[in-house]
């Protein structure tokens, strides 16, 4: 054992059981004094009297202190570390000077009280005012007394080298977690922090104790937030996490996750706050965020591309038939207008004309072939996710046309089986449809409402409903046509491509006009469903 | 309005009437363009490549040529150019399926009489032609 040893306190269940003991030795033994003394560290020069019998005439009060050098009766017991028996101080020659007789006390018997590892505790011991011989049975009575006293000590000293132990592994636990942990008090003070505290916040230890902890971390914006964290750990008791900002030493603003753990308020303090530092989480989510959106936006670039490379080459191989059809048309023309019509020519150039005609519809067939060979890709998609993403990419001109856009993205949405990008296709020309709708919209608010469901069965639906101008029932199967568009500027694709990337999904899209104004775009696709079969099956 | 009879003196008289030749890749435009020049009164010969006709005999004849931009082989304009190598002096209409305003300034930038897109109009081709004529006459 240890120094730290005798730094054990003697908890005071011990000393009530102690006084006990004293008390009835007291009583049993007839004597005005039983007390137990202990020898005071680190240097021992004195010793003190812990417990003192409440017996009538008893001249030691608690937590008297005797130096070790003045020849009392502990004094000697303790140095030689044997049991003394002094019958009568006054008839004998070695005890005439004892300090003991200036109180009235003539007779002593006592024994020393170690700790377990040999070193001196103190003492246990019964005066009398008078001649006592203190028979055997007495002195087994306080040898018995002597050795409870040890075992207690004993038992103390294990508890206080498991409590040491464990308070080694707390504090290691504090200084090797890689989270900042700060304990803090009722008032809010740091009582305690651990070495990532400063590596995150910029405080020294030194630096932090003391301070409150909406002084030291909090952005000004924020002090109501910590004020009302610290209330509901004194008024709950209830462990919770929150994500927030807190403040560096150098004034930076600093992403955390931090998580309040209140404690029993023994000692003045009312918990732990335990904060991880997620800036790179954060920049982590941000990048992959900005990264999809570019690869949405970049989709969506290369497909008006694609759509002008398209049209371009469309148009060169239309045109060279048209050229021809045009060219033999004004030659028949030409040939059965004239004052001897040439009407083999003219035949001629009517056949000419349907061969070019054939050609420019085989260039048509042509097309459709290449449409209908791209084959989507196959990955799970979050809807939401997704659907959020558009709306962020498109917030510029959701501002710019002055439109307020709400969601109702539901929490418990399946995932579904997609090409994520074309999916995000015909979010991105439903919205952008919605926006062009409500651009003239000016005597109510322009608003939007992109909403996600899941349907009876395995489909989820999601609808754009807008306040804008709406659509002719007579022609709205004609919205989904290619080339038609209500709007002048409009390319008119959107729609029926829209459709068709639905239709590949296996889904449906459609539209109706609300009961008030505008129109809801909807579409409806299979969901993936669960199957925890799967999960055993692979373990 | 030509007669019966000046049609077909003219098709006999192959050597006195201006001869337009077409150069271009696409059937259609071979199958069709002669039939018209010929309504129009010139006599016309189509060629399905630059290398027909730069081993045409009579070359020399031809007083106007109607010559497609893109083409395998030896381009519209590449033929320009061998032409012009070899002093052989004809005004050219060329005539292009890619409606992109920037290539017609380019192309007239390099000495072209005109610059039809497809599909053209007979209005359209007429005075096209007039004008290669005239480039030929003044130069």
């Amino acid at each position: 054992m240890n120094a730290a040893t005798s730094e054990i306190a003697i908890s005071s269940d011990v000393l009530q059981k102690w006084q006990r003991i004293v008390d009835l030795l007291a009583n049993i033994m007839r004597v005005p004094s039983a007390v137990v003394t202990k020898l005071e560290p680190p240097d021992d020069t004195h010793y003190r009297t812990l417990v003192c019998s409440n017996s009538e005439g008893n001249p030691f009060p608690v937590d008297q202190f005797f130096a070790m050098d003045i020849g009392t009766f502990c004094e000697t017991v303790i140095k030689n570390r044997e049991p003394l028996l002094v019958a009568n101080a006054l008839e004998d020659d070695r005890w005439k000077s004892a300090p003991e007789i200036q109180v009235g006390m003539v007779s002593y018997l006592g024994f020393p009280v170690q700790w377990p590892d040999g070193r001196m505790f103190g003492t246990i011991c019964v005066l009398d005012d008078k001649t006592n011989r203190y028979s055997d049975v007495y002195q087994e009575l306080l040898l018995h007394c002597r050795d409870v006293l040890q075992a207690d000590l004993q038992t103390l000293a294990r508890l206080g080298k498991e409590l040491e132990e464990q308070g080694a592994r707390l504090s290691e636990l504090f200084a090797r977690v890689p989270e900042a942990v700060v304990m803090v008090d009722r008032d809010s003070r740091i009582t305690r922090v651990n070495p990532e505290f400063t590596k995150i916040f910029g405080y020294a230890t030194e630096e932090a104790i003391g301070r409150r902890i909406k002084d030291l971390t909090t952005p000004d914006d924020l002090q109501e937030e910590v004020e009302s964290f610290m209330h509901r750990m004194v008024q709950t008791g209830e462990v919770f996490a929150a994500e927030t900002v807190r403040r560096h030493k150098n004034g930076t603003r600093v992403p955390v996750s931090l998580i309040c753990v209140p404690v029993s308020s023994k000692g003045g303090n009312i918990g732990y706050v335990i904060y991880r530092d997620i800036t790179e989480t954060k920049r982590l989510q941000e990048e992959q965020r900005r990264y999809h959106e570019i690869q949405l936006e970049l989709a969506h670039a290369n497909r008006i591309a694609t759509l002008g490379q398209l049209s371009a080459s469309i148009a060169h191989e239309l045109n060279q038939p048209l050229t021809g059809i045009l060219t033999n048309c004004a030659t028949c023309l030409r040939m059965l207008t004239s004052d001897s019509p040439d009407l083999d020519g003219a035949r001629e150039a009517v056949r000419r004309t349907m061969r070019d005609s054939n050609r420019a519809s085989d260039v048509v067939a042509r097309l459709r072939a290449l449409f209908n060979k791209a084959q989507p890709a196959s990955e799970s998609v979050d809807l939401n996710e997704a659907t959020r993403e558009v709306i962020g990419l498109s917030l510029g001109d959701i501002q710019n046309g002055g439109v307020i856009v709400r969601t109702e993205l539901a929490d418990d949405l399946p995932l579904v089986t997609a090409d994520r990008v074309q999916l995000q296709q015909v979010v991105l020309n439903l919205l952008r449809n919605a926006l062009d709708a409500m651009h003239s919209v000016n005597d109510r608010p322009r608003e939007l409402l992109i909403r996600t469901e899941r349907q009876q069965g395995d489909h989820v639906r999601l609808s754009v409903k807008d306040a804008g101008v709406g659509f002719d029932p007579q022609t709205v199967d004609k919205l989904f046509e290619p080339f038609y568009s209500t709007k002048n500027d409009g390319m008119g694709v959107g729609l029926s491509v829209s459709r068709s990337i639905i239709e590949n999904h296996q889904g449906r899209l459609w539209a109706v006009l609300n009961e008030g104004q505008g129109a809801t775009f909807l579409f409806s696709v299979p969901c993936q469903t669960p199957t925890p079969h799967t999960l055993v099956l692979e373990r | 309005m030509a007669t019966r009879a000046d049609r077909s003196s003219r098709r006999q008289a192959l050597t006195t009437q201006p001869l337009v030749a077409v150069v271009d890749d696409d059937e259609s435009v071979r199958e069709s363009l002669p039939g018209l020049l010929q309504e129009l009164g010139f006599a016309a010969k189509a060629f399905a490549s630059a290398d027909e006709f730069l081993s045409f005999k009579d070359m020399s004849r031809t007083q106007c040529l109607l010559l497609d931009v893109c083409m395998p082989g030896i381009s519209g304009p590449e033929l320009q150019q061998e032409l012009v190598a070899r002093a052989v002096r004809v005004p050219i209409i060329f005539i292009t399926a890619r409606t992109d305003a920037s290539v017609r300034e380019r192309l007239m930038q390099r000495g072209a009489a005109a610059c039809l897109f497809k599909p053209f109009s007979e209005l359209q081709l007429r005075t096209a032609l007039d004008a290669a004529l005239l480039h030929r006459d003044s130069r």
